[in-house]
């Protein structure tokens, strides 16, 4: 167990996740965290769509209401499409953790959301192939004009390999950090619980909460 | 004169008389390359003499019993074809419907294409006739209970290039659209004269685009980020360690993903628009502006994105499903047989699944990381892809 039931806070803790473009696998990594922390850390996890469109609405079967916001529920996690007055009224839930899957490719609004939603911890997922590396300037170009301070631990990739987080370090002066891909986030293999587990305490630092 | 001339006789007693002289009458004011010239009109007590231009060559229908039609061939037909029938609807001050078109009645003489048996041709006057005019088969179904439009022609002419194509034996997503189109039960749904001409024109200029290549597999995906791209590189470098000519290819010049890889790492070199490394050659897209080298001839593996109107024109398609639960897994209907549906990425629980839900046989694309890479794992599934392209 990550989470010691001594040391465990009543804050709760908020993870951001973004990606740089589509199909970077931000809704799968959110995914695969918050049914990794429900199956295997027994906490009360909030999943919050921050999309245009909701993207789980197809594989939800139980709609439910908390603390006056609708939602639903996908293999027991409960899934709401919120703005930032639902965040608030959220986090009196008694949720655990919040996990957030921000769409980047719907509007630059979110580059405040760090603010916004006083998230512990962000996560920016990127793809970093020669092919699609426009996007990933387009995205950091944004970053800067909004003068958005990132931390240099805060970007991600899946898959990425050595070249690709040379070259976007010699870019940007900034670490990318290599995650493993996941198959299927509703159902963990054990070697895909370890890694997540990993990344949990390596990256998020969340034993600590 | 030195050319030869037929003279039609039509006895006065004959059924057909009227549908005869009725025919020499309209002809004699048509003057039109597809359309054989009648140059006069006699008649004693017992007979109506027609003076008429012989035509040689062999109907379509007899054309079609030793020999298979190209692609282009059928293309210039219909183009004809169109044009005659424009030029019926054009002619007079009412448009005149020509309502028999088949096979038997579309004569081939050399480039030429006629069009003869002018019998039940008839100015559109708006009325509905009471006998049905037509042959079953090539008749618009709309003719049993409302009269005769231009879009009747239009479905007559599709039918017959239909029967002709699929005598040729051949396989072409995009002329199967276009006849599929044309011979749909609504005529409100049938494109009219001369939007099915433009169609077949445009169709001309496409095949321009890839003179002389082989053959065209377009990757084309159910949703964004699927991984067209990845899977789409990695075919085009599998096919090359067979030993076949592969080329990437992405059509859009606003992505120019070629581009890109040659910026963004450094290993790529680029000769003649053909970015390579190793086994992968890419042929770049420099637009209109740039005049290209005459692309080089062997497969091409087009990237097509969600570009489903593009990716029908390829001879093979290759649809990618997202193996995401939250994303559409749904396989659209295809008109054709020539589609390989992959799962990206797919462990096999999720593969069978998806191909349990869709009801179709389906490939599961491994986990991959490097698209220049042929691992194992990737090369058993593209192997069969292979196969069922070249089969």
């Amino acid at each position: 167990m990550i989470f010691g039931r001594k040391v465990r806070s009543k804050k709760t803790y908020v993870i951001m996740l973004c990606g740089m473009s589509a199909g970077c696998g931000v809704t799968n990594l959110a995914l695969s965290l918050a049914s990794y922390l429900i199956s295997c850390e027994k906490r009360r996890v909030c999943f919050m769509e921050y999309r245009e469109h909701a993207a789980l609405v197809s594989l939800g079967k139980e709609g439910i209401v908390k603390c006056g916001v609708p939602g639903f529920t996908v293999h027991g996690i409960d899934v709401f499409q919120v703005s930032y007055q639902d965040m608030e009224d959220l986090k009196k839930g008694k949720y655990d953790v919040i996990i957030i899957d921000a769409d980047s490719t719907w509007d630059p609004f979110w580059l405040h959301t760090q603010t916004l939603f006083q998230a512990d911890q962000i996560m920016i997922l990127g793809e970093y192939r020669p092919w699609k590396y426009r996007e990933v300037q387009t995205f950091m170009k944004q970053l800067m004009n909004h003068d958005i301070a990132i931390e240099s631990g805060d970007f991600y990739g899946i898959n990425v390999n050595h070249a690709e987080r040379q070259h976007f370090r010699a870019e940007f002066h900034r670490n990318v950090k290599k995650l493993p891909a996941i198959v299927d986030p509703f159902h963990l293999t054990k070697q895909e619980q370890k890694w997540i587990g990993d990344l949990l305490i390596k990256y998020l630092k969340i034993s600590s909460v | 004169m030195n050319c030869l001339r037929i003279i039609k006789c039509i006895p006065k007693e004959a059924v057909f008389y009227e549908y005869g002289e009725a025919e020499a009458k309209l002809l004699l004011r048509l003057k039109h390359p597809g359309i054989p010239t009648v140059y006069d009109l006699k008649e004693d007590q017992e007979y109506l003499y027609i003076v008429e231009e012989y035509i040689r060559g062999q109907s379509l229908a007899e054309y079609l019993l030793d020999h298979k039609i190209s692609k282009e061939q059928l293309r210039m037909i219909a183009i004809k074809l169109c044009d005659v029938l424009c030029y019926l609807r054009d002619c007079g001050p009412v448009p005149i419907l020509y309502r028999d078109m088949k096979p038997e009645h579309v004569i081939l003489e050399g480039d030429e294409v006629r069009l003869i048996d002018f019998g039940i041709a008839k100015g559109d006057d708006g009325q509905r006739e009471e006998m049905i005019c037509g042959t079953q088969g090539y008749m618009a179904p709309e003719l049993a209970y409302s009269k005769a439009t231009e879009k009747s022609d239009v479905y007559s002419l599709a039918k017959t290039l239909e029967y002709a194509w699929e005598k040729s034996g051949m396989n072409s997503r995009r002329i199967t659209r276009l006849i599929h189109q044309a011979t749909r039960e609504c005529p409100d749904e049938r494109p009219n004269l001369d939007a099915f001409c433009e169609s077949w024109k445009q169709l001309s200029e496409k095949q321009k685009v890839y003179g002389g290549i082989s053959k065209v597999i377009a990757v084309v995906g159910s949703d964004r980020g699927v991984g067209c791209t990845h899977i789409a590189i990695s075919l085009a470098v599998f096919l090359r360690t067979e030993g076949i000519e592969t080329y990437y290819h992405n059509p859009y010049e606003e992505e120019d993903v070629l581009e890109n890889m040659k910026r963004n790492a450094h290993v790529f070199r680029e000769k003649d628009s053909i970015i390579y490394h190793n086994k992968f050659y890419g042929l770049r897209t420099l637009g209109e502006t740039v005049e290209q080298r005459k692309p080089p001839e062997g497969v091409y593996v087009q990237d097509c994105g969600l570009d489903w109107e593009r990716a029908e024109d390829a001879d093979w398609i290759v649809f990618v499903l997202g193996s995401s639960p939250w994303k559409d897994q749904r396989v659209p209907e295809w008109n054709s047989n020539h589609v390989s549906i992959l799962c990206n990425p797919a462990s096999r629980g999720t593969g069978l699944k998806l191909a349990r839900a869709n009801g179709c046989r389906l490939y599961g694309f491994p986990l991959d990381d490097d698209p220049f890479l042929v691992t194992t794992a990737k090369k058993k599934v593209l192997e069969r892809i292979r196969k069922e392209v070249w089969k």
